[in-house]
């Protein structure tokens, strides 16, 4: 039985047109979302992840320009919608945020508004997509305050997001982002300003509510212990380009683009002998400004061949079924 | 004291009152640091590991002497000579504050935009009466190369470098003037992943060739577990548990120490470690609960412990913790 599928990119772009040049946040991104199946999207500070997760929801800012295909199957129905054709705030666009796809932040104090409360500010999503009843909101807003497990919901859905701990900020957006019943959920980094045991609550908050609503979520960090935990395939992302694709599994135990096995190798693991050296990548992340051709890895790859890997584009090849990886030197 | 302690800190007390009202009567305390016991050997690590709140930042800067304790000793082994910090003032200060200094989380905050790195790092050399004038600028090139920054760069402005660069600006600073201990306070936190790995070898490389003593604190296991020899695991400002690195992930005896090993996501899909997760919140510092400060979170609590706050003691060679029932306990440490 084939996997529904939700959403479909195809050669996303994103350019930021700025004085000093072209910066290509996102350079060519293909993937696709499956129904009820986690996509981990991971890679370091600038590789273009959370521009991508913007680009969907068509809240890319300015000066950045969106090329390519973004469709989305609303109803799992034959005819997709351009979301990369819609105009940032048509009615079309804003009924899709936020019903239908819904996005949730590493700094739940950005998702929230200061001066309202949060019951305020979850209703509001209800009675803009869902219902014009407000008695009817608070109550759906309540008892989505008790589904992500926030103590005393009676009390809360007055309170100001300043009152609340990070652990139940985050909370409290995940259940403004789920109260609509969203087909898909991108995570930006939702764990990564929590302490390590609340970022075990809330994960596995998210893992029952994937399983409870069927939804897909769209998982984006540069943590690699989550990605283990959380996603069904990977995508790793470096320089505006998805350079490695395949299940988790896979990813784990048979990498093959360089850059992915060398971030394998270099982080600190619990099981590895303690105060050995890591093996760094050398070098930093460079930024895509006014790149040329040629593999964005090229100046911190091990096994680079000048002459090919810096001045072609390597194309994304399917080395085995599902397992797609953009390098000369492993096609 | 042990000829190779570098540092011993006993009972140390840092109480933050809380004034309320309009004549700002002390109503209470937030207890930061609340009775802590600890060891340091020289050219080891102690890791101090616990979550968001629970003192170890106020630890850090106790012992440093950036903010005074309220009570406890802090004894560092400074040539030989057992010297207690805590009820020095500054004066007496001065001359030993250039064994001990700090590498700090934020890259961004932790250097002055509008010095430049030479005045940044010679600064501390020039404080401490160390060097000037073209010896200066020979110690601070010497410095850069030492953490891997390239020398001619010594006149730019901090804006001018990346995050792993700035670190390795703050760390070479922290080398100036040849401390025996430093304090690293999350000081690869704000790293991204591949330049992280960068640091942790810069520093453990720094330890093996100048014999550096680190507390290094942390929120992130599996950096602790790589960097250090021994492990603290804080909670609500008392330590809970410590023990050598392998040991403590092997076979804690803490229920919280179980708990936050549980919690690390494993870069591993096949993983079948049982993840403890926690109920409630963390302890609040200004009003924490009777007895063992962990018991409302703990699924082994008993009576005594809503009680009785529990002693610290030696469980095994080498292994301390706090807690009633450490004995019968068998808790899940890491697969290793």
């Amino acid at each position: 039985m084939k996997t529904e599928v939700l959403l479909e990119v195809k050669d996303l772009k994103t350019y930021f047109y700025l004085d000093e040049g072209i910066l290509k946040a996102v350079n060519g991104v293909d993937f696709s979302i499956k129904k009820g199946k986690t996509l981990g999207l991971v890679g370091e500070s600038g590789c273009g992840k959370s521009v991508t997760a913007q680009a969907i929801l068509n809240i890319v800012p300015k000066p950045g320009k969106v090329e390519g295909e973004i469709l989305f199957y609303k109803d799992g129905s034959g005819q997709p919608i351009d979301l990369a054709q819609l105009p940032p705030f048509s009615k079309e666009m804003r009924e899709i945020r936020g019903a239908h796809i819904a996005m949730i932040f590493q700094e739940p104090m950005k998702a929230f508004h200061p001066m309202y409360t949060i019951g305020n500010q979850i209703m509001e999503a209800l009675l803009l997509h869902v219902t014009d009843d407000k008695k009817q909101a608070r109550e759906i807003t309540l008892d989505m305050l008790k589904r992500v497990g926030i103590s005393n919901p009676q009390q809360r859905i007055d309170e100001y997001p300043h009152q609340l701990s990070g652990g139940m900020r985050q909370r409290a957006m995940i259940a403004m982002a789920l109260c609509c019943h969203p087909s898909i959920l991108i995570a930006d980094e939702p764990t990564t300003a929590l302490d390590v045991t609340v970022q075990a609550q809330v994960l596995e908050l998210m893992r029952d509510l994937q399983a409870e609503l069927g939804m897909s979520v769209i998982f984006i960090t540069h943590d690699l212990g989550i990605i283990a935990e959380m996603a069904d395939e990977v995508a790793v992302m470096y320089l505006g380009r998805i350079v490695e694709q395949c299940d988790v599994e896979t990813l784990f135990y048979e990498p093959v683009h360089p850059y992915t096995r060398a971030l394998l190798n270099s982080i600190p693991k619990v099981g590895t002998t303690p105060r050995t050296k890591l093996s760094a990548i050398e070098g930093t992340v460079p930024v895509p400004l006014n790149i040329g051709k040629g593999c964005g890895f090229y100046s911190r790859c091990k096994e680079a061949k000048e002459g090919l890997c810096n001045t072609e584009d390597p194309p994304m090849v399917e080395i085995s079924p599902n397992h797609f990886v953009r390098c000369f030197l492993n096609e | 004291m042990n000829n190779n302690l570098v540092l011993e800190v006993k009972s140390l007390k840092k109480y933050f009152p809380i004034k309320t009202g309009f004549w700002k009567k002390t109503t209470g305390y937030v207890k930061a640091v609340d009775d802590i016991n600890l060891k340091v050997y020289e050219g080891q690590t102690l890791g101090l590991v616990g979550e968001s709140g629970c003192g170890k930042t106020t630890l850090g800067k106790c012992i440093l002497k950036a903010i005074e304790p309220t009570s406890g000793s802090i004894v560092f082994n400074i040539g030989g000579n057992l010297v207690d910090v805590a009820s020095m003032d500054e004066k007496e200060l001065r001359p030993i504050r250039k064994n001990m200094q700090m590498i700090f989380q934020d890259p961004y905050s932790s250097l002055d935009p509008r010095m430049t790195i030479l005045d940044i790092i010679g600064e501390p050399l020039i404080v401490n009466k160390i060097a000037k004038g073209t010896e200066l600028v020979d110690r601070v090139k010497e410095l850069m190369e030492i953490v891997g920054l390239d020398s001619r760069y010594l006149k730019r402005y901090p804006h001018a470098f990346s995050g792993g660069q700035r670190q390795r600006i703050g760390i070479a600073r922290a080398l100036a003037t040849n401390p025996k201990f430093i304090v690293c306070d999350e000081a690869v936190s704000a790293l991204d992943v591949s330049v992280r790995s960068q640091i942790l070898n810069l520093l453990l490389d720094l330890q093996e060739r100048f014999k550096i003593s680190y507390l290094f604190i942390s929120h992130d296991l599996s950096v602790i577990h790589h960097v250090s020899h021994w492990v603290a695991v804080m909670y609500v400002g008392k330590i809970v548990e410590m023990a050598k690195t392998e040991q403590l992930f092997k076979n804690p005896k803490h229920p919280y120490t179980e708990a936050l090993l549980s919690a690390i996501p494993k870069p591993d899909p096949r993983s079948k470690i049982r993840r403890i997760i926690l109920t409630g919140e963390v302890a609040n510092p200004a009003n924490p609960p009777e007895g063992c400060y962990f018991h409302p979170r703990c699924r082994f609590a008993q009576d005594i412990c809503h009680k009785e706050a529990p002693a610290w003691r030696e469980i095994e060679e080498n292994h301390y913790v706090a807690c009633h029932f450490a004995e019968q306990l068998t808790l899940q440490g890491v697969e290793m």
